[in-house]
Formats: C-alpha cells, structure tokens, sequence
C-alpha cells in the first residue's frame, strides 16, 4: 500500500481524511469536533444550539453544529463506541446505545414505579394536543377529577401553568414542557405522532354512522387538525392569529375561546428566545417549549 | 341493607378507573362499536357494575353516579315519544343526547390510544440513559390503597366476581344467612393460600368453590384483593375477556440482563468478534 512516509496525502491521525462521503464545512477547524465532544461530555444537561454556537470556535449555525455532531456519531459507531449524541428536547446529549441497557441499567434502580400512570399519560396527552388547555377541559374529556395525575405532572414538571383563561371563574392553563420532550425523547412537539392516526380509528368506525350525526363528528376532526396547526404555529414563537400560517385557526373555536391575558413564563431552559407574543387581540399567546 | 353488618372488612382499594372506562369496557366486552352504542343495554350493565362496586364497598366517586343519571336521561329518552321542539331545551354542556356520549367516548379513547403510544415513548428513553445524573423521577406516587392487578383492569375482575355470583344463585346454598362474625377475612385469606398451595395456578372462580353462600362469596372476593393489594397473588388472562388465572407472586428473582440480542442491529451488522455472538437476520 501507499508508503506513510512519503504519502503526501497521509493526515495526522486527528483529523478527518477518512471521512470524504461526508461534507467538511470549510469553517470547522480540525479540532471543533474534538471540543464538541468534549463539552457534551462534561455537561450534565443537554447543551441547545445556541449555546454550542457561542463557545465553538467559528461560532457555526444550527446545521454546521448538526453536520459535526453526525461526523462525531459517524466515528463513534466506527470505532464500537456504547454511546452515541442524540439531539432531544432541543439539544444535544450524549447516551448509551440501546443494546447495553441489560447491563447499565443495573447501575441504576429501576422501579416500574418509575413510570408514568395511565392517568397521567391520558392528562399528558390530552394536553400536548390540546394545549393551553385548562384542568376542567381535561377533566371533561376523561370523564374524571385529575387531581392526583395533575399535581404528579406538575412536579416532574412534565407540564406548566401557561396563562390563565378569559373564561368565568379564569381557571389556569396548561401546556407541556421542555422536560416533557426529553422525557419522550421527542425534539420538538410536531415530532409527537399526529392526532390524526389516532384518529384514524375513530374515522373507521364512522363509515357507518348516518350523515348528519357524521358531519358534527367530522368537524370535531377538523378541529383537532386546527388545534395542531395552532400548536405548531404557537411553537414557532408566531402568533395564532397570523392568517398565514394556518387558515384553519378561524374555524377553531375551542383554541380561539381562550383570549389569554397574564402569560406566566415558564423558566427558560436556555434554549433560543422566541420573539414575545404579547398577549393582544384574540387567542395570541406565546407557548416557550 | 343487612349486607352493611360486614361494612368492617371494607377493602380500600384506589380506583382509577373513571366512568367513561367502565363504558369503554362495557362496550368492547359487547363487542359492539361505540358509534352503534346500545343505551339501554349498557345502561343496566353500567348499573349493575355500580352495585357490585357497592357490594364490596369500593369508594365510588361521584363521576360514576353523575354517569348513572346521565345514561339513564338517556334510556327515558330513547323510550319516551319523541317531543316537538325538544331540541331547543338543550343545556350547553353535559350529555345530552347518544350522539354527545359517542362522540365523548370516541374522543376519550383516542387520547387512551394516544396515552399508549406515550407509554412506549416512556419504555423506549427509560432504556436508554444519558450521560450524568440520572432523571431523578420519583416513585409515581402511588398509594397504599393501590393495587396492581397486571394486565387486568378493575373491571375484568368485577366481572369475573359477578360470574360467580350469579352461578352460585342457582346454589340452594346461596341464601343461607350467616352471622358477620362467623366469617373473618383472615380464614378466607387462608383458604385462598390453601387451595394455592395444592394447586400452583387456579381457576378466579376456583377459589370460591368451597362455600356458596352469599356473604362468604363476598368476603372470599375481598380477601382475594386484599392479597394482590399485599402483591400475594398475582392475575392473569389469556385473553380479553376470558377466564382469569389466580397464581401465588413468585419472589422477586435478581435481575439478570435479558436477552443479548441487540435493539440496534445496523450498528453491529457487520461487526466481528461480538462478544454476544454473530447476529443474524
């Protein structure tokens, strides 16, 4: 094979020759990876973009920080390494693979009580559809008094008060949270399976309901498509109202009927600031996530 | 009610389960879809649950009674002649009409459906961790007073109660009075182990067998909670809806790592010398 001594095109062991089905950004220095991997090492949370962005050398964007978080998981995985970076709740972390849990999880108690109950799971999932959604339309929906599941969510700040409603009596509102993505292992709400599919077997079972009694189960379908547009147009720091985003929002009442006046803040997790929704004309709220 | 003389051996016991879930259930033991909702039908099953639950003095929360009334506004209405202009005298919120329980039910069971696929969200980050701390979750918080009856749910075993209830009226035994002092919790805890003990799995309605009257039956039932609430015995169903095993809880063996086949095969398709072996597809 080639001569290393001679080989003009040999690299230093560090750098990246063997990587060419991957594009090398022309502002990563050959060492950017190398602090990358060592500052996800050493934080014990996830590390957002923005900040990777502010102590990186060549302050690079988002993608530039994506492209060498897979040039990382790329050698990891080549060289058999247990752990690989994942990007969750907004960031990135490092975590084992999947295949060693048998043995470290023995490091690790852990209980079956651990884990969310059906009730809880049932509130959460309302409320990451339905969001802002107060505690009384949860309880609707289910059929019973929450409390115990709501207060469980509360602590483990899976959920947060998000504002309070114009509706009588102002009862507070509620909406998931940065903790409730990395708990899923979602990135992003949208990454949640559409309500739809869900749906789906609600639909089936319409085909042979008679058509007028379908058409007010269909507008509650509809509703529900309404609902997650609003969401993702919430998320995106933009305002509900903004007829572009979603034409959808007019015909949806059930969000539309929370004019929401004090928006509590829920703690940022350092993650990127999304332009403040004041809290004017109709529906307009600004959801952090 | 004479039945009360025993109201000493409550067993507390946490339910969850909501009224809407005992419709769920009502229905899909049915085996009819919730949009063909029989009123009626449902309605007296949906009571007798109700009396069950009070028989073995379950606290029943007021949403199941505000269901009782509700399906019973609807029964009246499916019976009565319909009236002109009824419609206009609909309230705003609460079920009103079959077509507002359907839809109700519906919604519930699609965020039930969307709970389960959270759970497997849940299953699948708990198995992998992070580097630092772990999550620092507590225990859910559950109470003394719950029990955990495996993949069954409160229902199925109500069911299987009223099973036996309903074979032993036949049983001259049945009606026989007895004293509340004659029947104590303990001996039927102690029966249950002894037919256990024979035998390393039985049959629910085994367990009844040996004495039919009324009030032992009920006592036998409370005994048997008492011992999944103590994680004694376990439940188990071959299949929804069918007949329920009763087996002693074996200790708790040391975990061992299950099976070495990997989640992730792409990482090790081509690998050599895995330590667990070659993998194969």
């Amino acid at each position: 094979m080639s001569d290393s001594e001679t080989d003009p095109a040999e690299q230093p062991a560090d750098t990246l020759a063997d990587e060419e089905e991957l594009e090398q950004p022309k502002d990563a220095a050959p060492d950017a990876l190398r602090i990358l991997e060592s500052l996800l090492f050493a934080s014990e949370e996830l590390l957002t973009t923005a900040r990777l962005k502010t102590i990186l050398p060549g302050n690079p964007d988002a993608r530039a920080i994506n492209g060498m978080v897979e040039r990382i998981n790329c050698q990891l995985q080549k060289e058999r390494h247990p752990f690989e970076i994942v990007e969750i709740g907004g960031g990135y972390q490092f975590k084992t693979i999947a295949y060693y849990h048998p043995w470290v999880r023995q490091i690790f108690q852990e209980k079956a009580a651990r884990r969310l109950s059906i009730q809880a799971l049932e509130c959460l999932s309302i409320i990451s559809y339905r969001q802002p959604i107060s505690k009384a339309e949860i309880e609707a929906i289910r059929g019973v008094i929450s409390d115990g599941a709501m207060k469980t969510l509360l602590e483990k700040r899976l959920i947060t008060v998000t504002g309070r409603s114009e509706k009588v009596g102002r009862p507070l509102l509620y909406g998931t949270t940065p903790e409730f993505l990395r708990y899923f292992g979602l990135n992003k709400i949208s990454d949640l399976p559409k309500i739809e599919e869900f749906e789906a077997l609600v639909r089936q079972k319409m085909e042979n309901m008679p058509l007028d009694e379908l058409k007010d189960v269909k507008e509650q379908a509809t509703l529900d498509a309404a609902d997650e547009a609003a969401i993702e147009a919430a998320a995106s720091g933009k305002k509900i109202n903004d007829g572009k985003e979603t034409q959808a929002t007019e015909s949806a009442p059930a969000r539309s009927d929370h004019e929401i006046v004090e928006v509590n803040q829920p703690s940022d997790s350092g993650g990127g600031t999304n332009p403040d929704a004041s809290s004017e004309g109709e529906a307009t709220f600004e959801m952090k996530l | 009610m004479k039945y009360r003389e025993y109201r000493e051996y409550e067993v507390k016991l946490d339910v969850f389960e909501g009224p809407l879930d005992l419709l769920l259930y009502l229905v899909m033991k049915a085996e009819v879809d919730i949009i063909n909702l029989p009123v009626a039908q449902i309605t007296a099953q949906y009571l007798e649950y109700l009396d069950l639950m009070r028989e073995i003095n379950i606290n029943i929360a007021a949403d199941y009674l505000h269901m009782a009334a509700t399906l019973t506004y609807l029964k009246a209405r499916e019976l009565l002649p319909p009236v002109e202009g009824e419609n206009l005298a609909q309230p705003e919120e609460g079920i009103y009409n079959r077509e507002e329980l359907i839809r109700q039910l519906l919604e519930y069971q699609k965020f039930k459906q969307a709970a389960g696929a959270f759970k497997n969200f849940e299953a699948e980050q708990i198995h992998l961790f992070k580097r630092g701390a772990p999550d620092s979750i507590e225990t859910d918080g559950a109470g003394d007073d719950s029990v955990d009856f495996g993949t069954l749910s409160l229902f199925d075993i109500l069911s299987a109660f009223k099973r036996v209830l309903e074979r032993a009226k036949n049983e001259d035994e049945y009606r026989h009075t007895v004293l509340a002092d004659n029947v104590k919790i303990d001996d039927r805890i102690e029966h249950v182990f002894s037919v256990l003990t024979d035998r390393t799995e039985v049959r629910f309605e085994d367990l009844f067998t040996d004495d039919l009257r009324k009030m032992v039956i009920v006592v036998t039932f409370m005994a048997i909670l008492e011992l999944v609430k103590m994680q004694e015995i376990v439940f188990r169903q071959e299949e929804r809806f069918g007949p329920i095993i009763v087996t002693r809880r074996p200790p708790s063996p040391a975990k061992e790592p299950e099976t070495n086949s990997p989640l992730d095969p792409l990482s090790y398709k081509k690998e050599r010398g895995n330590p667990k072996g070659e993998v194969s597809y």
